[in-house]
């Protein structure tokens, strides 16, 4: 009903039952990285890369509290390859320009251009 | 709701944010339904944010870590559309385990599990990269382009939860998965339990307050309690000694379980005892008097472990209180009743004889506004009197029981939180002629008192009459134990002598706790003076009302301590507040005692007029209270004062909600 501007962000409030929860959360980290698995168990791997047919992206649903950023495009269409039952599906999503995912992919393909 | 982080610079008030069921997709924390930013929790159906609130992990995490869930599948409107995060290769759900990695010259990525399935050695030839596997939780957090963290607008404008809200919500899901933050709010389980109030609707809404805060109390009483185990005791005939132990704070009467461990394999030997002597400034022994010394491994005197026995009598008798007040309407008389719920109600005056002589027999003169204290509350049904240090309450408190009781309309209860009061108020009444019984709780029987020969389990030992019931006696104290048979009997004539002792009685006298006493089941206390009942809770001192009281009698200094309440919640909600405070705020005014005997009047002069607004007057002259013969270096010499700083240890009593002057 106000209007009203507010500014900054939420503050991690330091507590007892938050640093509980941190450990917790590194001990369940350490303790699903230890993990070992019978590998006769799991199918064997048989994944290729599918041939891209550049799926239109699914239209975002940005938040009402953001703009649309209509001006130049600073992201970048990715696919997410998923199954569902025997399915292959593959959803496109975006990744900001500057993200890792974007970096990374500019790296291999840059050293693949330079073999 | 009310945002108040420190870089607000606009302070705002949100109406409060009201979970609707409306938002299938609500994070149960914080309210926030953006679909791309929201994840469920396969195994508990909940819905959960990305963002991190107040925590150092988000919403989804928290809840995943804290309820050990491990699945979960992104909202059907979210940019990905509906997707249950899992192993491309295997299937695998754990969130924790799973990961991406991308195609090596490809805008594609697929999930799989850290291990096995990213380690496997044909990957490569299938043009992924596997040496860029990346797990799914990254920091805390989900990788944003799976679940999109809320912008700090949305997630200040949702509920701003803690870690401690969070916490405490997932453990009420554990045994109420439909429980709502607002449950939380509710009396008993949220911090902050609701506060006790001036006035009450009636006796149920009087229950419903206290009784939480009562239980409360007695959940921590009884953590605090159960923690005191000390090493290191010696056993010593019927008694064990202990070194004084840093935090067991113990009275007489208070009952410990001492412990043996063999160092072979056979079963530990463990009794239970009374204690009958606690650590002093002369010595750091504690003893106790074991029930039975059957089986005690006598052979080692080291090595023994002490702990405490905690019992929640004196908490059950306040609830069960709590709850006679409300359901039983002959609890109290209706003035009464409506009087102590804050209800308006028109003055009452009493029929009664006022005597022709207002000093007790026995008893010393009483003085003008002793007199008139008298004299005022035999013809009230509700009085409370104020008597500051030295006033002589408890001599206007022995003269008013003795009036009291010629009234000759039955027993008068005269009751006080400590045991040290209600010892020295039973010696008073006693000196006035009145058949005086005292009570005490069985676990305090073998504790000496200067008033011992009053109490109920001594002068039962002293009945004319009861000829079988000593022969009994001396054969149980001889042998220590009798036939069947022969206890049962022994039981039954016991009882039969107690009740008669009790109703030939002109007043009983006990601690308001030990007014709870099934041995004064059947009886009911037209008249009930409670002394020190500044010092007793609300539940506390209505144990000696509720048994039928139309006269009460509340003697009290409000301006001394209050009630000592142990858990900080309960204290905050106003259980440390006394029925008398109450009463004083709610417009009925204290009879004062105004002339005190004990203070040089110099001494007297800051409490009367700091607290007494000036109207303390003294009994004694400054000459009087001049000792010629000590020769103390005063800093002002016709000022006998000067500040001493003590480091004493406190004494709480049995009940755990006073503490005593030792
Ligand atoms: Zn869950
Ligand atoms: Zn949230
Ligand atoms: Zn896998």
């Amino acid at each position: 009903d106000q209007m009203a501007v507010i500014k900054g962000a939420p503050k991690l409030i330091n507590c007892e039952e938050d640093d509980d929860f941190s450990s917790e959360y590194e001990k369940l980290m350490a303790e699903t990285y230890q993990r070992t698995v019978e590998t006769s168990k799991v199918p064997q791997l048989d994944i290729g890369v599918p041939v891209l047919h550049k799926p239109t992206p699914k239209k975002l649903t940005f938040s009402s509290m953001q703009p649309l950023q209509e001006e130049e495009k600073n992201t970048m269409n990715f696919t997410l390859m998923t199954k569902k039952g025997n399915k292959q599906q593959l959803k496109a999503f975006e990744v900001p320009i500057d993200s890792t995912l974007v970096t990374n992919l500019k790296n291999r393909e840059e050293a693949e251009q330079a073999e | 709701m009310c945002c108040s982080t420190s870089d607000v610079t606009v302070a705002v008030m949100y109406p409060c944010f009201k979970v609707s069921s409306d938002y299938g997709n609500t994070d149960q924390y914080c309210g926030i339904h953006d679909p791309a930013a929201v994840v469920l929790c396969n195994s508990t159906k909940k819905w959960f944010c990305n963002g991190r609130g107040n925590t150092s992990g988000s919403h989804i995490i928290n809840h995943l870590v804290r309820a050990k869930c491990k699945e979960v599948t992104l909202h059907k409107d979210s940019p990905l559309g509906e997707t249950v995060l899992e192993c491309y290769n295997c299937g695998n759900r754990n969130v924790f385990l799973l990961g991406f990695i991308p195609a090596k010259a490809d805008s594609v990525v697929v999930l799989l599990c850290r291990q096995p399935c990213a380690t496997q050695s044909n990957l490569k030839d299938m043009n992924w990269d596997p040496t860029q596997w990346q797990p799914l939780i990254q920091d805390r957090t989900f990788l944003r382009w799976l679940v999109k963290i809320p912008s700090d607008e949305e997630q200040l404008r949702g509920r701003q939860i803690s870690a401690v809200q969070i916490s405490r919500l997932e453990e009420l899901w554990k045994e109420n998965p439909e429980a709502t933050l607002e449950d939380l709010e509710k009396p008993g389980m949220d911090e902050e339990p609701a506060s006790v109030m001036l006035r009450y609707e009636d006796a149920y809404m009087y229950q419903n307050i206290f009784g939480p805060l009562v239980k409360m109390e007695a959940d921590y009483d009884r953590k605090l309690k159960e923690t005191q185990t000390t090493q290191r005791s010696r056993y010593d005939g019927m008694s064990a000694s202990t070194a004084r132990p840093e935090h067991l704070k113990l009275m007489h009467g208070d009952e410990l379980r001492i412990r043996y461990q063999f160092p072979d394999s056979r079963e530990p030997w463990s009794g239970v005892g009374h204690v009958i002597k606690i650590p002093d400034n002369y010595s750091d022994e504690l003893c106790i008097e074991l029930k039975s010394n059957a089986g005690v491994p006598s052979q080692h005197t080291q090595d023994f472990v002490v702990e405490f026995v905690w019992k929640s009598t004196s908490f059950d008798r306040m609830q069960s209180a709590l709850k006679t007040l409300a359901v039983d309407e002959t609890a109290v008389s209706t003035y009464l009743y409506h009087r102590m719920l804050g209800h308006e109600l028109e003055n009452m005056v009493l029929k009664c004889n006022l005597p022709k002589r207002n000093s007790a027999p026995g008893l010393p003169e009483l003085n003008h506004s002793q007199v008139s204290a008298v004299r005022n509350v035999l013809a009230r049904p509700l009085s409370l009197i104020q008597g500051p240090p030295g006033t002589g309450k408890t001599v206007t408190s022995a003269s008013i029981v003795y009036h009291l009781a010629k009234q000759g309309l039955g027993q008068v209860l005269v009751c006080a939180p400590s045991n040290i009061a209600v010892d020295q108020l039973t010696e008073k009444i006693h000196r006035t002629g009145l058949k005086v019984v005292r009570i005490c709780a069985k676990s305090r029987e073998a504790i000496d008192s200067p008033v011992g020969f009053l109490a109920l389990h001594n002068q039962i030992r002293n009945m004319d009459g009861a000829e079988e019931l000593k022969k009994l006696q001396a054969l149980k104290d001889e042998i220590g134990e009798l036939s069947s048979s022969d206890e049962k009997r022994y039981r039954s004539l016991k009882r039969n002598c107690e009740r008669e002792l009790l109703q030939n009685a002109d007043v009983i006298c006990c601690t308001c706790v030990g007014a709870g006493d099934p041995r004064l089941a059947r009886f009911r206390f037209r008249a009930v003076l409670i002394d020190e009942s500044t010092q007793a809770t609300e539940p506390e001192c209505l144990i000696p009302v509720v048994l039928g009281c139309k006269q009460l009698i509340l003697v009290g200094d409000h301006c001394q301590l209050g009630p000592v309440v142990m858990c900080k919640k309960a204290a905050n909600a106003g259980l440390s507040q006394s029925l008398f405070e109450r009463l004083v705020v709610l417009g009925i005014r204290p009879i004062r005692l105004q002339v005190q005997y004990r203070m040089h009047p110099s001494l007297s002069a800051f409490p009367s007029n700091i607290f007494y607004e000036g109207s303390l007057q003294n009994g004694v002259t400054a000459a009087e209270r001049t000792n010629l013969a000590l020769d103390f270096p005063f800093p002002q010499a016709d000022k006998p004062m000067f500040f001493y700083a003590t480091t004493g240890q406190e004494e709480i009593s049995s009940s755990g909600t006073s503490y005593l002057n030792r």
